[in-house]
């Protein structure tokens, strides 16, 4: 074995060097829009807690608006959301010690059993920018001092159509639709994984991963001719998106002369399945949001998140949109996500790639996977990422104090584990309601 | 000796205030003959100090009120400018009368920061140009080194010899325990000689630090760094530090300046915190170019201009030699940056 020993010439120490940044973002990137919650797990007059970049929030939705604030009172650090009262639409109350926060600006307008307290209007807790789009709710999720103006949604959401049409073409299936057009149905799920957000993400547009898709029941049902992998041949494989006031990412040409696709190995006599051609391309954009075209059915597309909650855990979320014409046409789109595309993409397909994920983080969890990976000629997409995500990021989240996560192998985490949970399966929906009964 | 006579002894004290830059005030009387570190010291009075001599700068005060008169003969290290302004060594210094003195730093700093002895193993050792070598190495297991400021230094033993010298780290806190140094190679010199003749990867040196009061003030004005040849090592820790702490929404200027192009090093570097920070200005001069030269063509504090000082509360930073902290410190005053906000590091090669 040692003739190998010092193979390792694709990803050197002078490589990593470029992307530092992006393995210095354990915990991910702040100063950046993230989905919190779709519109329906937030009905009038509820609360949501969530965590992400290691920053809890806590949702509140109050006469239509949604109000997004630190979830943790500054009186004794503990979540809104772990038992959620409101008094009035314009507050939310600490169900501790009745500290009362203005949805508006989260300033401390009084106390429970304290109205003449003299800390009262003297300060407060941060406030979150939320837009709430076709059923999606996205927060900005930012640095207490943040002081500049909030850059728009469409700048941390995937490039658009058909304005792109003519740069990045692509005959069948012009028009991708975007979360951000009017008149699309959107649907899908979110739920959390056990591994470090970035290997999430670079899972998302691996291009050398459709193996583990290969024996998917869609694939075989189907007939897809799903590749073993696709193979960047040369410089335009891979094109950068980099406008100053635009989404910030790049998109990988598949399905055009800089890729081909691997359809057998005759050293071990193993062929890619299925006689239907599959035609997709994925692209991927800060703050990590993938944008599967064409995927999984014509002229619909999957998007997907890996927004970091603690350096170890991340909410994945998976979402189709499709633009619907008549009342007909959205109605047979829900049917079908509902009876196929959830079943057998979402989870189905999707599953294989949550496992993944999972299974790479104890190689990556104590730093030492970044430097002995031994990435390959497969990978040029993912040093891209890297790289991309170094120069385009607005901040690196620093690791954070007194959160979930922020200390290893606490009580509650093993108690979780002797019971078969996973540590990170409650940080996400936090403040389990409390029960009443 | 008759009564008139002694009567007509005077024993002079004075009081001392001093006063650190979190407000905190430690009052002490000075005897005639006693440093202000003396003083200091024997109050219990934080005043960061390291060698006592007036050569590495760290006891630096400056005089609020009052006279405090120095002595000449041992200073080393205040530039003519700063003495001008009331900056003292508080080692080679003397109180004439009641006094207070400012420290630019909390009372807490030297509490936050004790230095500790430990070892460093060499991991890496490169020539980046003609004169200049970059180690990088890691502390051993058990050291107490877990917090440094950027721009603090620590000194290292050269292996064979009792000598050390003082070098500024270029990595960061978050690094530890690996640290990064850069070190000018001199004809003769201790640390020079170790490091043409014996230097190895493998090596291990004695440790002892962190040290100095010139370090990153984490305050939201523009920043600008001014380094000569290796002085360029607080400020690549500083920029990183920066960087990490998501300081994007003021300019940082680093003017990093040598004589001839065949001095500089670290531009890989240096580019990619450019591509990575879009505040950040970096301007490479080159005093006596010998070819070609499309970088500034002056000496590194000539790069920047009225139009660089944007707020008035802008922060400098001078590493380099002596001669350069002293023009660089005129040029930003004449440029309307206040006394105070300049910070300079003693630059020794050896």
């Amino acid at each position: 074995m040692t003739k190998f020993k010092n193979a390792r010439v694709a990803n050197d120490k002078n490589t990593k060097k470029q992307y530092q940044p992006y393995m210095e973002a354990e915990w991910g990137f702040i100063n950046h829009w993230y989905p919190a919650a779709f519109s329906d797990e937030l009905p009038e007059g509820e609360v949501k807690g969530i965590q992400i970049a290691g920053i809890p929030i806590v949702l509140r939705r109050a006469k239509g608006t949604v109000h997004a604030l630190l979830d943790q009172c500054l009186h004794r650090g503990v979540r809104f959301s772990a038992k959620p009262m409101c008094l009035n639409d314009e507050t939310i109350t600490c169900w501790y010690h009745g500290f009362t926060f203005n949805l508006d600006d989260g300033e401390l307008s009084t106390i429970v059993a304290a109205p003449d307290d003299k800390l009262i209007g003297t300060t407060g807790i941060q406030k979150f920018a939320v837009e709430e789009v076709n059923g999606m709710i996205f927060v900005f999720v930012c640095e207490e001092d943040w002081d500049e103006e909030i850059p728009p949604l469409k700048n941390d959401l995937p490039i658009r159509f058909p304005e792109n049409n003519e740069k990045f073409p692509h005959p069948l299936w012009p028009d991708t639709p975007s979360i951000l057009d009017e008149g699309v149905v959107i649907r899908g799920m979110h739920r959390t994984g056990n591994a470090n957000w970035r290997l999430a993400c670079e899972n998302g547009f691996d291009a050398g991963h459709l193996l583990i898709h290969r024996d998917n029941a869609i694939v075989q049902a189907k007939e897809w001719a799903v590749p073993l992998g696709i193979k960047p041949l040369d410089d335009q494989a891979i094109a950068i998106i980099e406008d100053e006031d635009g989404p910030q990412g790049f998109l990988n040409r598949y399905f055009t002369d800089s890729y081909e696709p691997i359809l057998e190995n005759p050293i071990l006599d193993i062929k890619a399945y299925g006689q239907n051609p599959k035609y997709f391309r994925t692209s991927m954009f800060m703050p990590g949001v993938l944008m599967v075209e064409n995927w999984p059915e014509e002229h619909v597309v999957q998007y997907e998140w890996y927004i970091p909650i603690t350096d170890d855990t991340y909410e994945y979320w998976e979402v189709l949109v499709k633009k619907c014409n008549t009342e007909q046409e959205k109605k047979e789109f829900e049917y079908r996500f509902e009876n196929l595309y959830k079943p057998m993409c979402l989870e189905g397909f999707n599953d294989c790639d949550l496992m993944a994920r999972d299974a790479m983080q104890n190689f990556y969890a104590d730093g030492t996977g970044w430097d002995d990976e031994q990435l390959a000629d497969m990978d040029a997409s993912v040093i891209v990422w890297r790289k991309c995500a170094s120069n385009f990021n607005r901040g690196i989240a620093q690791p954070p104090r007194g959160v979930n996560g922020s200390k290893k192998g606490q009580s509650k985490d093993l108690a979780a584990a002797a019971l078969g949970d996973w540590p990170g399966m409650d940080a996400y929906a936090t403040g389990r309601k409390y029960d009443k009964s | 000796m008759s009564s008139s006579e002694a009567v007509a002894v005077e024993i002079v004290e004075s009081k001392v205030t001093f006063r650190f830059k979190d407000g905190v005030e430690y009052e002490a009387i000075s005897s005639e003959g006693e440093t202000l570190l003396d003083v200091a010291r024997s109050n219990e009075v934080p005043v960061i100090h390291q060698c006592l001599t007036g050569s590495c700068a760290s006891c630096i005060c400056k005089v609020d009120e009052g006279d405090v008169g120095m002595d000449s003969d041992r200073l080393m290290s205040l530039l003519p400018s700063e003495q001008r302004e009331g900056f003292r060594l508080t080692c080679t210094s003397y109180a004439e009368s009641d006094c207070v003195v400012d420290l630019d730093y909390p009372s807490t700093f030297s509490e936050d920061h004790a230095a500790s002895q430990s070892v460093i193993t060499i991991n890496e050792l490169e020539w980046v140009n003609h004169n200049t070598v970059r180690i990088e190495a890691e502390l051993a297991d058990d050291a107490e080194m877990e917090h440094f400021e950027a721009g603090q230094y620590v000194q290292l033993k050269v292996p064979g010899t009792e000598e050390w010298r003082s070098y500024s780290m270029s990595s960061t806190e978050r690094e530890l325990p690996e640290v990064t140094f850069y070190i000018r190679v001199l004809e003769e010199g201790v640390m020079s000689n170790y490091l043409r003749d014996r230097a190895a990867v493998g090596d291990e040196l004695e440790i002892d630090g962190p040290y100095g009061v010139f370090y990153l003030r984490e305050e939201k004005v523009p920043q600008i760094m001014i380094a000569g040849g290796t002085g360029l090592a607080p400020m690549m820790s500083m920029i990183d530090t920066l960087r990490l702490k998501n300081f994007r929404r003021k300019p940082v200027i680093l003017a990093f300046g040598c004589s001839f192009e065949k001095d500089l090093f670290a531009q890989d570097e240096l580019e990619l915190r450019d591509t990575w920070m879009r505040n950040l200005d970096i301007r490479t001069c080159v005093s006596r170019p010998e070819g070609e030269w499309d970088g500034y063509n002056c000496r590194a504090q000539l790069s920047i201009t009225q139009d660089d000082i944007t707020d008035p509360e802008t922060v400098a930073y001078l590493c380099g030699p002596p001669a350069m902290n002293e023009a660089a410190r005129e040029h930003l005053e004449s440029l309307g940056v206040k006394g105070e906000n300049i910070h300079v590091e003693l630059f020794e090669t050896a």
